[in-house]
């Protein structure tokens, strides 16, 4: 039985509030608000929290691949999915690929993991669909879109939802699109886009796959299917012709915005996250065509340990202080220009430490150090250590908000913590709310942007409130 | 021959401390240089070695990278000259190394000068640059001078339980201390309710909880106690002299042995120092000290670490008045490099000319009562180096 085996997300904590952009802009905002990646996250960040939640408490060795979905990667040209394996501390010898180009390229990568299970290339392939979507400032489009991340897991053993069927649609349409060097995607006239190619597509897709399948539309408990927006999604619901109760909640677009490619694979967890056994989920991914697949829960998806997880990451929210800051975030606005030294070189030598977080232990008198060392402190042994992995939970030791750093969200929270299983971590601290940052919070380490030193992305660990 | 009790101070002299726009590198270093002389009573051409403590050269790149600036500004060649770079404790470093070459005998008179040309460049440009553009690619990036000692800072009120009102304190005393010093770089008082008002600058730190940038250059001149008087009767004995270092640049913050509530490098220092100066009681038996005041929180530690207060209870030394030019053990009474300035090459041997002075009783408004025995301390990097030089009649 080949299948999902795990699901993890990451939805950046800031929001962008109609509030707020009805403050800059003039006119009322409305109610909706949508999810904004903090000015150090970007497509390979919020793809390595969704796979290391999707990876809790599961053993890394067995991942044999691994695909980074986006149409926001931040390399058009380096392997995005090489960097996210290493901050994952993943094996070396798996194989990884970008998939890019579709909002669709999400569903691509996964009915590729599907078939590399299938066909026995790996027990284990992690799928990261991750996007950060921009809109021209001031357009409506502004508040509609979002940035977030989802992962799944696919493999075959303990499976929650087991893949039965997949069917797969080419089209060729230009109906949203962004050139090379173009930051903002364009659409084409939108009612033409929904009423002849999205929702003919849909249609086309659930009926060639339920055919596949043998099965009739009642006999499909939820439908997940993507849709430019909340309204759109509901005036869907009719001509698709399911039974009322299989359509999800149109929550995620109201309260994060439309996510891009990593909406299709955002929509299929929150199907999963109150599937019951034996539930049937029709998933539909729209983009250049469709992918469909027919999934069918287990008996093991009620007692998934990150079942809610979902739900918890949509409520873990707070609101931007201010337009300007997110203009300044998506680096809209002039900023202090700072190149900071770095050299690919020592970034290359010191690859496991920095990117994989290993530190080394003393064989002789058993002292652990992060950054590691070759000559003890403690007994002066010389190259006698053994691999040792700095944990990812701590607790702030002591702590500054220093004013002096550039930064787009200032104060820099600067703190040293103590680390669960030993060691310490000193550096920025991430999606810190200044007022709330204290000696004895709780903190775990995430993987994000640091500078942009010699115009490469220089990426490291940053210390976030739990 | 050791250094303790055996090397003279025979003159000491340094520039007004300040934005010294009209200067460059080399006149700061001439000023310093021709003040010394005067003051040891000898002529340049009695120099047999020099030492140039200078810890970045900041304005042209290569001009004080080398010994070699100071030989030729001076017009000292062919003399050896070296410079010595040991972050914020380069200055006493100077010192320490032209100690080292009289006490052994190889030469009879040297120099040690302190130079550092902070303002060629906008106060952000110096320090602030040099934190967030250079070292290592990610480690410690975001990490500021004031940042490192603001983890000490609110670590230390934290366990203390302590307001920051206690920090403004310190600057409140430095402040009168400098009003009284024509050299220092600022010459106001301020006062508290101004000091805890101040915009923050690595939080518990404000703007008067951190030293200046500032330009400057300072000179003692040394040579063996036996030589001493036949130059000048007014000379003064190195008591002894410690340095010491603990952890990495990169490192220290990740170490789980870091209290964040002192600093082992002035610590080993300070007891290296004590034992050759025989003292063991050094709250009693200083008479007047100047430590690195870089920011106010650094002086409460230094006050613990030097031995005058128990751990923990450095602050009560504020509190209480002790170390005011009429406590009991004033402290930075020049105004320390809070109120003085800290052209980092230069402060170690500024303060090796402030404590020489008071002991000679020449600070004028700012004399302390009773001054046979002083201190300098300088603390380096992220407290990882550290210098301690005890100093007194012979």
């Amino acid at each position: 039985m080949v299948g999902i085996t795990g699901y993890g997300v990451h939805i950046p904590s800031y929001r962008l509030t109609g509030q707020a952009v009805g403050a800059a802009w003039g006119g009322p905002g409305g109610k909706t608000e949508r999810a904004v990646a903090n000015y150090d996250e970007d497509a390979v960040t919020m793809a390595w929290a969704a796979l290391d939640s999707c990876l809790a408490g599961k053993p890394r060795g067995e991942v044999g691949g691994i695909y980074l979905a986006s149409t926001s990667l931040p390399y058009l040209e380096m392997g995005n999915s090489a960097l996210v394996a290493s901050a994952l501390d993943l094996a070396r010898d798996i194989h990884s690929a970008d998939f890019a180009g579709s909002l669709r390229a999400g569903a691509s990568a996964f009915l590729s993991a599907v078939n590399g299970v299938k066909a026995g290339m790996a027990k284990s392939i992690l799928v990261a669909v991750s996007d950060l979507r921009q809109a021209e400032p001031g357009s409506p489009a502004e508040l509609e879109v979002g940035d977030a991340a989802g992962g799944l897991m696919v493999g075959s053993d303990n499976v929650i939802a087991e893949i039965k069927e997949t069917i797969s649609l080419t089209r060729e349409m230009v109906d949203v699109w962004r050139r090379e060097g173009e930051i903002y995607p364009h659409e084409e006239d939108a009612r033409f886009i929904r009423e002849n190619a999205i929702l003919p597509l849909l249609k086309e897709a659930a009926e060639k796959l339920l055919k596949k399948a043998g099965l009739t539309k009642d006999k499909i408990n939820k439908v997940v299917y993507t849709a430019p927006d909340a309204r759109t999604s509901q005036t869907f619901q009719k001509s698709l012709g399911f039974p009322e109760t299989s359509y999800p909640a149109v929550e995620l677009y109201q309260k994060i915005g439309n996510v891009g490619a990593a909406l299709p694979v955002l929509l299929l967890i929150q199907a999963l996250e109150t599937a019951k056994p034996g539930d049937r989920i029709l998933w539909l991914a729209y983009g250049g065509g469709c992918d469909a697949f027919l999934l069918e829960a287990t008996d093991k998806i009620g007692s998934f340990p990150n079942r809610g997880i979902l739900a918890q990451a949509l409520e873990s929210r707070r609101a931007i202080s201010s337009y300007g800051k997110f203009l300044q975030f998506r680096g809209n606005l002039p900023a202090e220009k700072v190149n900071p030294y770095t050299s690919t070189i020592i970034l290359n030598r010191e690859e496991s430490a920095i990117i994989r977080l290993h530190g080394v232990r003393c064989q002789n008198c058993g002292e652990r150090y992060f950054p590691p060392r070759r000559i003890c402190k403690k007994c002066r042994a010389k190259d006698k250590f053994e691999d040792w992995k700095l944990g990812r939970r701590g607790k702030i030791y002591t702590l500054t908000k220093d004013h002096l750093p550039p930064t787009p969200d200032p104060p820099v929270i600067m703190a040293s913590a103590d680390i669960e299983g030993g060691g310490r971590f000193y550096g920025q601290m991430a999606d810190c709310d200044p007022a709330k940052a204290e000696i004895g919070m709780e903190v775990e380490l995430t993987f994000r942007r640091l500078h942009e030193g010699s115009g490469f992305i220089n990426y490291f660990w940053k210390m976030r409130p739990i | 021959m050791p250094i303790a009790g055996e090397v003279a101070i025979l003159g000491t002299g340094y520039t007004k401390f300040g934005e010294n726009f009209d200067w460059d590198y080399k006149d700061m270093m001439i000023d310093a240089a021709y003040q010394a002389y005067a003051d040891a009573k000898i002529d340049p051409g009695q120099i047999q070695a020099a030492w140039l403590g200078t810890y970045l050269p900041y304005a042209w790149g290569f001009e004080g990278v080398s010994g070699s600036t100071l030989a030729d500004t001076l017009a000292l060649s062919p003399i050896p000259v070296v410079r010595v770079s040991n972050y914020c404790a380069t200055g006493l470093e100077a010192v320490r190394n032209a100690a080292f070459a009289v006490a052994c005998g190889e030469y009879d008179v040297v120099m040690a000068c302190g130079v550092e040309k902070m303002r060629e460049v906008p106060g952000r440009g110096s320090l602030v640059a040099q934190h967030v553009e250079k070292g290592h690619p990610v480690y410690c990036k975001g990490r500021t001078a004031p940042g490192i000692f603001a983890l000490l800072a609110s670590r230390y009120l934290h366990v203390n339980k302590l307001s920051d009102e206690i920090l403004g304190k310190v600057a409140v005393k430095n402040h009168h201390n400098g009003s009284l010093n024509p050299k220092a770089h600022f010459q106001r008082e301020i006062t508290l309710e101004q000091a805890r008002k101040a915009p923050p600058v690595a939080e518990p730190l404000r703007l008067f909880d951190c030293c200046p940038t500032t330009d400057g250059a300072a000179v003692v001149i040394l040579t063996r106690k036996e030589l001493a008087a036949k130059f000048n009767k007014d000379y003064l004995l190195i008591k002894g002299f410690g340095a010491a270092t603990s952890g990495g640049y990169f490192t220290i913050q990740f170490d789980p042995d870091f209290d964040f509530l002192g600093f082992r490098a002035t610590q080993e220092a300070a007891k290296s120092a004590y034992r050759q100066a025989g003292i063991s009681d050094p709250a009693k038996e200083i008479h007047v000290a100047d430590c690195h005041d870089c920011f106010t929180i650094t002086e409460i530690i230094n006050y613990e670490d030097l031995g005058f207060a128990p751990r923990g209870q450095g602050w009560r030394l504020i509190e209480e008045g002790v170390t005011t030019l009429e406590g009991r053990l004033p402290v930075n009474t020049g105004g320390g490099l809070k109120c003085s300035g800290h052209p980092i090459g230069a402060s170690g041997i500024r303060m090796i000319s402030e404590v020489c002075d008071q002991i000679r009783g020449r600070c004028g408004k700012r004399q302390v009562k009773r001054a046979e025995v002083g201190l300098a301390h300088t603390l380096g990097g992220p407290g990882t180096v550290a210098c301690v030089a005890v100093v007194g009649r012979p």
